[in-house]
């Protein structure tokens, strides 16, 4: 491989992992935008233009704070679980399409796909590099001689086995609909037969619920759970170990809300535009908001609904989430089956 | 004890509700904000606002304190400390030092309700900081402020406290005299020279029942 091509793909990785970090950074001002809104208060608007710097000021805030390693806390593995909450959480982006067709690296004569690894078993990769995540809050929580730490690890750890499954069968019910596991034969289909949504409706709501717990999020996020566990498997953790955790959260909502777009919505598809008349940059837009809007919803509806009771959660995961989405997995499979036979 | 439950329908245990409460909070998302931005946009004050208190100064220039020591006397948290002097003006007697400590004054207002010579008036004066004690302890220069600035408290102030006193000082003419509080009891009912009114000392020794 020349040294140019490598330099293009390290560019277009570049530009994918800093667009997951820039809109982790977005994310944080949004959610306190938005949660002001919606209690009839402001939010930041000191730190430059409508407090859009926001972000700036909080990561010098954190650099600057002091580390606090508690007594009894295992050294390496304490620090080691940020990264291993935060480095996967920004891995799991790289499957996913942000664009249509290629761009022209300037001054390198060079083009690329809008995506950073499009690996034929993209999904697969995408659930298992997702699931690493759930590594850095165990051991985060029991590195740190805190009991409300581990059992917020340990709620973490059941919530995400509990999910995942539902969250699969849903995500195969849509892969059977392309017969692809990857990202881009998933977004072409979808661009010749029409969006996944409109075939399988169950399995993206199945998708949007399981996707709230697998993030760790409300009115799911066990893992802290404030008024139980102080701060859950984050309670020990100060300055930028705790902002990893932070940062590592917001991208996997944004990975999330990629690969829900990716799976049901079309992706990077334009509406009534065809794939080939669809100018790259229109592609990210249109991917941008499709995102925007599960990510949106995310602030929605962490500040709209209390946190389930613990037992509702394994009630809502096994009880209901995952018959119904065997019974979907089943059917689609049947039709699918039957349809090219 | 059985714990009551409503039975729930099947659409709340499908959660469907959650879709009602999502539609409020997003209508909420564009309505008006209730928040005062507050370093710019200053706390609404009035005559009612029971502030710091400060000392009244003539037009003059002279303190209008006289050094009597029921301000003194009556603050429940010994935040006053006055130190009287002699003086050439007609009232004689004026304070050569006047302190309140502000780290002490609970602002309940006792003193302005006992001075009787409109001296000292708790303003709408509300925000105090500073990293050191000492500077809270505010001396009479410090406190010291023009009675025209005071006049509307005053007014406000006389027309509460006036139903304790034998001898009314001027309201605020803005206010109506119809919604003054009534004359208390306390301040008509008892003659000056009740012959029923034994001396304190009297009191004191009288055997209590209880």
């Amino acid at each position: 491989m020349e040294f140019t091509a490598i330099l293009a793909i390290v560019i277009v990785t570049l530009l994918a992992f800093g667009g997951t970090v820039a809109v982790a950074g977005a994310m944080s001002l949004a959610e306190r935008r938005v949660s002001a809104w919606m209690q009839y208060r402001i939010g930041p608007s000191r730190v430059g233009p409508l407090g859009l710097l926001q972000p700036i000021a909080d990561l010098i805030k954190f650099m600057f704070k002091e580390e606090v390693m508690p007594e009894g806390a295992h050294p390496l593995l304490f620090r080691l679980a940020p990264i291993l909450s935060a480095v996967p959480a920004m891995m799991t982006f790289a499957v996913v399409p942000f664009g249509l067709g290629k761009i022209t690296i300037p001054g390198l004569n060079e083009s690329r796909p809008l995506v950073v690894a499009d690996i034929p078993v993209g999904a697969i990769y995408f659930l298992a590099v997702g699931s690493l995540g759930v590594y850095g809050i165990i051991l985060g929580g029991w590195a740190s001689n805190n009991k409300f730490s581990l059992l917020g690890s340990i709620r973490s750890g059941a919530q995400m086995l509990s999910y995942e499954l539902s969250l699969t069968l849903s995500m195969a019910a849509a892969i059977l609909m392309s017969g692809s596991l990857q990202m881009t034969e998933i977004v072409k289909h979808q661009a010749e037969h029409g969006w996944n949504i409109l075939y399988q409706p169950v399995a993206f709501i199945i998708f949007l619920i399981a996707m709230f717990a697998e993030t760790n999020r409300h009115p799911f996020d066990f893992a802290e759970c404030e008024p139980e566990l102080v701060g859950g498997f984050h309670t020990e953790y100060s300055s930028m170990k705790f902002a990893m955790f932070f940062v590592g959260e917001y991208c996997a909502m944004f990975a999330m809300s990629g690969m829900i777009t990716t799976l049901f919505l079309g992706g990077p598809l334009v509406p009534f535009l065809p794939i080939e008349q669809t100018p790259w940059w229109l592609s990210v837009i249109a991917f941008a908001m499709k995102s925007g809007v599960f990510l949106f919803l995310y602030l929605w509806v962490r500040w709209s609904l209390p946190r389930f009771k613990y037992d509702q959660l394994m009630d809502l995961g096994w009880k209901k989430l995952l018959p119904v989405a065997l019974l979907n997995f089943a059917v689609t499979g049947t039709i699918v089956v039957l349809a090219n036979s | 004890m059985p714990v009551l439950a409503r039975t729930l329908s099947f659409t709340e245990r499908m959660y469907l509700p959650i879709v009602k409460g999502l539609f409020f909070t997003f209508r909420v998302l564009f309505r008006k904000h209730i928040v005062r931005m507050y370093p710019e946009v200053g706390i609404p004050r009035s005559a009612a606002t029971r502030g710091q208190p400060r000392l009244s100064q003539n037009e003059d220039g002279t303190v209008r304190c006289v050094a009597c020591g029921l301000c003194e006397f009556v603050c429940p948290a010994y935040a006053i400390t006055i130190h009287g002097a002699a003086t050439e003006r007609f009232i004689e007697r004026e304070p050569r030092e006047f302190e309140i400590d502000m780290l002490r004054c609970i602002l309940c207002g006792f003193c302005e309700e006992a001075c009787p010579k409109e001296a000292i008036y708790m303003s709408d004066e509300l925000e105090h900081a500073g990293p050191t004690r000492a500077e809270h302890v505010m001396n009479k220069t410090q406190l010291l402020r023009p009675i025209s600035k005071m006049r509307e408290r005053i007014g406000f102030a006389n027309n509460i406290y006036n139903r304790w006193r034998k001898d009314p000082l001027p309201v605020d003419p803005k206010i109506n005299p119809a919604n003054a509080p009534a004359v208390s009891p306390i301040a008509t009912a008892v003659p000056r020279n009740d012959p029923t009114m034994r001396p304190l000392d009297a009191i004191a020794s009288t055997k209590t029942t209880r």
